[in-house]
Parts: C-alpha cells; sequence; structure tokens
C-alpha cells in the first residue's frame, strides 16, 4: 500500500498509457491478491486508452470535481462503481 | 481505491470491515463512540451481508464524509482512520482461512444431523447453506474464468455424490435413472469452460423436470428432497449470481470493482 501510494502521484504526472495501467493492475491486485490475474486487468486497462487518459485527468481535479472525479476512474475496465 | 492512493488526505477506501466498525455492528463495536448510522442498511445487515453490501455513490459519500469528519477532530489523513477501522476489525474478527475452490471450504460434508435438518426443513437448510457460500463468493471478490469452473464442478461434484447417494439404497428402473443423472454430471464436470457446464446444467435440469420435453421419466429432485439430500435445483442462485456478475460468454466481470 505504501509503494503504491508513493507510486501514485509519478503516475498520474506521467500520463503514461503502459504506466498506468501497470499501476492500476497493481491497484486491483492489492484489493484481491487471491483472485486477481494481473496480466489480464493490465491488458484489458491498456485496452481502453482513453479511459485511462481520463482517469489520470480526474485526480489533478478533484478540487473542482470532488466526487465526480470517480466517475472518470470509472470508465476503466475493472474500476466501475 | 485509486483516489485514497493519489489523495490519502481526503478519500478512505470503502469496505464493509469499515462501516461495520463505524456502525457498531455485532462483533465489531467498541471503537467508535457515538456509533454512526447508515441510511441504507443497519448495523445488523452490514455483517450480513459484508462484501456483498451494495457501495453505491451515496454509500460511499456519506462514509467518506464520515471519515472526513474523524480526521479532522483527531488531526489526521483520511486514509489514516480508514487504516485504523480496518486494522480493527481485523483485530476483531480475522480474515477465515482462504482456499479455493470456496465451495469445497465452505459447503460442508454431510452428515446424517445435515441429512435430519434437511428432512425437516430441506428449503430453509439448503438456502441457508447456499447464502453463506454466495457470501464467502462475494467476500473473495471477482474469479478467472478457470475459477469458475472449479466452483462449478465443485457444485456438481456435489451433487454428484448426493445422486449417487441416493441411488446406493435403490433398485431396479430407479437405480438405473440414477445411473444415468450421475453419468450426465460426471460428463457436466469434465466440461472444460463454465459456459459449457451452464448448458449441461440447463439439460440436465430438463431430464429431471416433468414439464420439459428431455425428461427421463423420474422425478429425481422431489424423491430426493424428502430423503434429505440436496439437489442442484438448490443452487440455482449460484447460477443467478454468476449471471449478475460475469459476462455469459466471456466470463469477465460485468463490472470490476475496486
Amino acid at each position: 500500500m505504501q509503494e503504491l501510494e508513493r507510486r501514485a502521484p509519478e503516475v498520474v504526472a506521467r500520463r503514461d498509457v503502459d504506466a498506468a495501467a501497470s499501476f492500476l493492475s497493481d491497484v486491483v491486485y492489492l484489493k484481491r491478491p487471491h483472485t486477481t490475474h494481473r496480466a489480464s486487468v493490465r491488458e484489458a486497462v491498456v485496452s481502453h486508452p482513453a479511459e485511462v487518459l481520463g482517469a489520470l485527468d480526474a485526480p489533478e481535479r478533484v478540487g473542482e470535481l470532488g466526487y465526480a472525479a470517480m466517475d472518470a476512474l470509472a470508465q476503466v475496465p475493472w474500476f466501475c462503481a | 481505491m485509486v483516489l485514497r492512493l493519489v489523495c490519502p488526505a481526503s478519500f478512505g477506501i470503502v469496505d464493509w470491515r469499515n462501516l461495520a466498525v463505524l456502525c457498531g455492528s455485532p462483533g465489531f463495536d467498541g471503537l467508535v463512540a457515538p456509533t454512526v448510522s447508515f441510511s441504507q442498511f443497519s448495523r445488523e445487515e452490514v455483517v450480513a451481508a459484508r462484501g456483498q453490501l451494495p457501495f453505491t455513490m451515496d454509500v460511499y459519500r456519506e462514509y467518506n464524509g464520515t471519515l472526513r469528519s474523524l480526521a479532522r477532530d483527531c488531526g489526521v489523513r483520511v486514509a489514516d482512520v480508514d487504516l485504523v477501522l480496518w486494522t480493527y476489525s481485523i483485530d476483531r474478527q480475522p480474515f477465515a482461512p482462504f482456499s479455493l475452490p470456496v465451495f469445497d471450504s465452505t459447503v460442508p460434508a454431510l452428515g446424517e444431523r445435515e441429512r435430519d435438518a434437511l428432512r425437516r426443513d430441506h428449503q430453509s437448510v439448503a438456502a441457508q447453506l447456499v447464502r453463506e457460500y454466495l457470501v464467502r463468493l462475494g467476500d473473495v471478490g471477482f474469479l478467472s474464468k478457470n475459477q469458475i469452473l472449479a466452483e462449478l464442478r465443485s457444485v456438481f461434484g456435489l451433487i454428484r455424490d448426493e445422486c449417487a447417494g441416493f441411488g446406493n439404497h435403490k433398485r431396479g428402473k430407479v437405480k438405473d435413472r440414477v445411473r444415468l443423472v450421475v453419468a450426465a454430471l460426471d460428463e457436466a464436470i469434465s466440461s472444460e469452460s463454465p459456459e459449457r457446464l451452464l448448458g449441461q446444467w440447463n439439460r440436465w435440469q430438463g431430464m429431471v423436470d416433468p414439464t420439459a420435453s428431455s425428461w427421463i421419466g423420474i422425478s429425481l429432485p422431489t424423491d430426493m428432497i424428502l430423503e434429505g439430500y440436496l439437489v442442484l435445483e438448490d443452487f440455482i442462485p449460484v447460477k443467478e449470481y454468476l449471471g449478475a456478475h460475469y459476462d455469459a460468454s466471456s466470463f469477465d466481470p460485468r463490472c470490476g470493482r475496486e
């Protein structure tokens, strides 16, 4: 969790879909380690680049969007509400 | 969870365990005073539903608002409050040992006492057993296609054993027909994909349903129920659960939860 917290601002700042997909698949894995196949999650995430980029914009606008920032994240496979 | 990682000062992770501690649910009380009430469910419902509690945006908003208020009072980050709640919940009720298939560790081997209970009140006893299984299934989160296949094989394996056990005490035509059903179940268990197995489930149901054209002339489920055996019909909620949570052809989660 600490490692992911450390990586999070860097991933948001880089706006790189591959790096974000790795980060997001690690997040899903952390939540469900016994049942998550990290490579499959990563593959699903990376195949939706526009949604990933939208999700990367959301945290920077969280002050303006508030909880609506979650709507952008919810467009990414494995992260819908 | 992503917002919790990016903005730990303002966001926490919603989890039934944290809600249980905030509400003071049975087994999770003692940390937060006064306890918090949520409009969407009671403190008892939180621990009954556990991993299947519906986390709508309204629930999250209310939950995270509570966390923000506690964080302000304590001079810490929302993520720290989240961690304290979660750690307390684990301390009060550690995780159950985890193994896959979930079915094998949840549904007990049926002894004479369970048979007796099933004979007396089949519907309630079977429904409770299936409910507990689905709660555990919800707890472990989404499964891969192969893990779903393993769960379905376990369900079919149990019913196969139930049929075989029932047939052991029978003679003549009934025994022959039970053998037919056991063979159909064995064939289903050897399926290589969950969709094939679910297809077999529908076929099998037809074989024992007197209203279906594929009926093989035996009211097997009724006789089995009367003698205290579980039948595949008891596990229809499992089929419904899979239909609700997974795509029917790819078996990808219909909606990935964080």
